[in-house]
Formats: structure tokens, C-alpha cells, sequence
């Protein structure tokens, strides 16, 4: 699924399943020429992994190459981003396909698109004070647990379908406390703000976005 | 209270950028370079003007008097030079010039000069002393004749002069 939203207008949701991304990326991007995108990917296109510091990495690109080789899986390359890197604590990665953040570069460069970020789409999520965050899309489940200083301890993503989510959660929760948000696409954001509106699992009610 | 998400995992995809500690550091030294270069070129181009403005006609002995007051010592050597060029022009294809120096500690100048044919000395002498301004006075330090073979065989002479030149008022 990719969609689209423009300052003021409805979110326009599309399927990618019968038809190529840049296909549709292009068609949007010819509404609107020369625009200022933010791009946001779906937790399957943004894995989280938790790695121990490997001794010896001197710079955090060799710490990428490093995690993105122990990511890439059965086959599947992958490579990795870090957000803060340090040579002693763990490391949080987020895993992509290889390749895909090239190709939405080149796609934008061709089209004379401005991308202002590529983050993953809970990046956008403001959760409250709290331990355990899980975010939910319609493939995947992303979550972590903090420390009283906002420490990541533990991080995942879980690809299971939308319809066995909730079994998945439930069985998350039992060995740790986790607020829990929904990706909701249909339901516009603020005017002016950046992201998606999500709504909490726990009280099912709308979280705030930012 | 709504919280962003932990700064470990504030994750930005794009294309890593050079820093902005980095970028400033390469703007400096473009500053850097481009001030040298223009360092250079500025008087490369007073040069250049000079020389267009000799070409017209101009006398550059005015153009370099006017900067006489910071420059004493480069304006003297010019003058000098300038006298040179006349001469050379006086003895034109049968003059070799090897060195021209000027001792602005001295307010001296002398020139080490191959006249193809001895009788250009003459020719070189007048020259010099028909274009001084009044400040300055050439004389002839030594004389050379220089044999050298020809390609017929024979010998061919020329001569091997030190000329000097100094002002009237250091008499």
C-alpha cells in the first residue's frame, strides 16, 4: 500500500500489488511538479534490530555495513541506518531493503522532487511518557522498550498480517508493558503537520501525531 | 505528555550529506583559494593594463611615477627596465640581454648585455644617453670581445658588456 497527502487535501491510498511503485510514484509526481516530499515507509521497509556493539568498528558507516550483513537474512540484502552510534553501548538499527532509499533518490532526482526525509512512519508517532511503544501498520508490528532515560533496551519488528496482529500483541504484552497504536491512513492529520494520525489500541482512541 | 520517539531511533534515511562543520571548513577554503588566486591575478592585470597602456603610446614612466611614493625601490627598477627596452630596441637583433639587476640599497643598476656586432656599442651607448631623463647616468664597467667559431670556420666576434647605471645625485 502507498499513499499520498498534500497539505489541506484528503489522504489518497493506493494498492502497489497490481502495479509497479514508480509507476504510481510518477503519477503523483506529475500532479504536483517539483514538490517537497517527506517520504515515510512502512515498518517492513524500516526493520528494527538490536545488535552488541561489534569491537574493532571505527567508523558508524562500517557499523551499517556490519548490521546490514547480519540483517540481510535468507537471502534477502539489506542494509542498515543508525541513528546514534557509539562504540561501547548497543546498537539500533533500522533495516532496509538494499537499495530501496538509491532508487527513491533516483526516482526523485528524475521527477525534480525535493525528498526533505525518508524515515519509517512511526517516526511521526508521539507516544506518551511510557516503557513499551508498539506500532502497528498492515504488515508489520515495530516495537521497543526504554529505560527511565529514554535508553532503547529492547526493539523489533514483527511481520505478521493485519488480521493476526492482535494475537501477536497479545502475545507481546504478556512478557512486557506496551502501549499500542494503529497506522490510520483514512483519518487526516492536523493541517500544516507532518505524519499520520494513529489510534491507540489500549483505549481506542485517537493518540496524538505529530 | 507526547513524546517522540527515543533518539536511538530517530532514523533519517536519506543519503548521508557532508556535515555542516565540514561544509563550512570546505567554503572556508574555497574563500581561501579564491583570495589567493585573486592575490595573484590583480597584479597579473596591472601588469597587463600596464603594457597595453605602453603599446598606446602612454608613458609608463608616468603611469609608475604616480605610485613612485609606495614604491621607490619597483618604480626605479621599472625605469630602469624601461631605459633597457629602448636600448635594446636601439641595437634591435644584435643585443642578447643576460641578466639586469638592480641594487635598490645602491640605487644601482647594471645590465650584462651580448652585442652581436661590436660596433653596436656605440649604437648603445647613444641610445641610452639620449633617452635618460636626468636621473640617471650609464656607464660602461667592462668591455669583452668574445670569438666564437663560425659555421664557415672562421670567427665571429661579439662583444660582452657591463653597463651600470646610477643616479646623478648619488655623484
Amino acid at each position: 500500500v502507498a499513499a499520498i497527502r498534500r497539505h489541506g487535501a484528503d489522504t489518497t491510498v493506493s494498492s502497489l500489488a497490481d502495479r509497479p511503485r514508480d509507476d504510481l510514484l510518477a503519477e503523483w509526481a506529475a500532479a504536483v511538479p517539483r514538490a517537497y516530499w517527506r517520504v515515510w515507509l512502512g515498518g517492513s521497509l524500516c526493520r528494527l534490530k538490536r545488535v552488541d556493539a561489534v569491537p574493532g568498528v571505527r567508523t558508524i558507516e562500517e557499523a551499517e555495513a556490519v548490521i546490514g550483513r547480519l540483517a540481510s537474512d535468507g537471502g534477502q540484502a539489506m542494509e542498515a541506518r543508525l541513528a546514534l552510534w557509539s562504540r561501547k553501548r548497543p546498537w539500533v538499527a533500522c533495516c532496509s531493503p538494499a537499495g530501496l532509499t538509491e532508487s527513491l533518490m533516483s526516482f526523485a532526482d528524475k521527477h525534480r522532487i525535493n525528498v526533505q526525509s525518508i524515515r519509517p512512519w512511526w517516526s511521526s508517532v508521539s507516544a506518551g511518557r511510557t516503557a513499551g511503544v508498539a506500532c502497528c501498520d498492515g504488515e508489520s508490528i515495530s516495537s521497543w522498550s526504554t529505560d527511565e532515560k529514554a535508553r532503547v533496551l529492547k526493539c523489533s519488528t514483527l511481520l505478521v498480517e493485519q488480521d493476526r496482529q492482535a494475537q501477536a500483541l497479545q502475545r507481546m504484552r504478556v512478557s512486557e508493558s506496551l502501549r499500542a497504536y494503529r497506522l490510520n491512513l483514512q483519518v487526516p492529520v492536523a493541517r500544516g503537520k507532518a505524519g499520520f494520525s494513529v489510534t491507540s489500541l489500549d483505549e481506542d482512541a485517537d493518540a496524538a501525531a505529530s | 505528555m507526547p513524546m517522540p520517539p527515543p533518539v536511538d531511533l530517530r532514523f533519517e534515511l536519506r543519503p548521508r550529506r557532508p556535515s555542516r562543520a565540514l561544509r563550512a571548513a570546505l567554503l572556508l577554503m574555497l574563500l581561501v583559494t579564491v583570495g589567493l588566486f585573486a592575490n595573484w591575478l590583480v597584479p597579473q592585470w596591472r601588469l597587463y593594463r600596464q603594457g597595453e597602456a605602453e603599446g598606446a603610446g602612454i608613458s609608463v614612466v608616468q603611469s609608475v611615477a604616480s605610485e613612485a611614493a609606495s614604491a621607490p625601490a619597483r618604480d626605479a627598477t621599472a625605469v630602469l627596465d624601461d631605459r633597457l627596452h629602448e636600448a635594446e630596441q636601439c641595437v634591435k637583433g644584435s643585443a642578447t640581454l643576460h641578466r639586469f639587476t638592480y641594487d635598490a640599497a645602491e640605487r644601482s643598476a647594471s645590465m650584462h648585455i651580448t652585442l652581436g656586432e661590436p660596433e653596436a656599442l656605440n649604437v648603445l651607448m647613444d641610445c641610452l644617453e639620449a633617452n635618460t631623463t636626468g636621473t640617471e647616468r650609464w656607464t660602461l664597467l667592462s668591455y669583452e670581445a668574445v670569438d666564437r667559431a663560425a659555421a664557415d670556420g672562421g670567427a665571429q666576434r661579439s662583444s660582452r658588456i657591463v653597463l651600470s647605471s646610477s643616479p646623478h645625485s648619488k655623484r
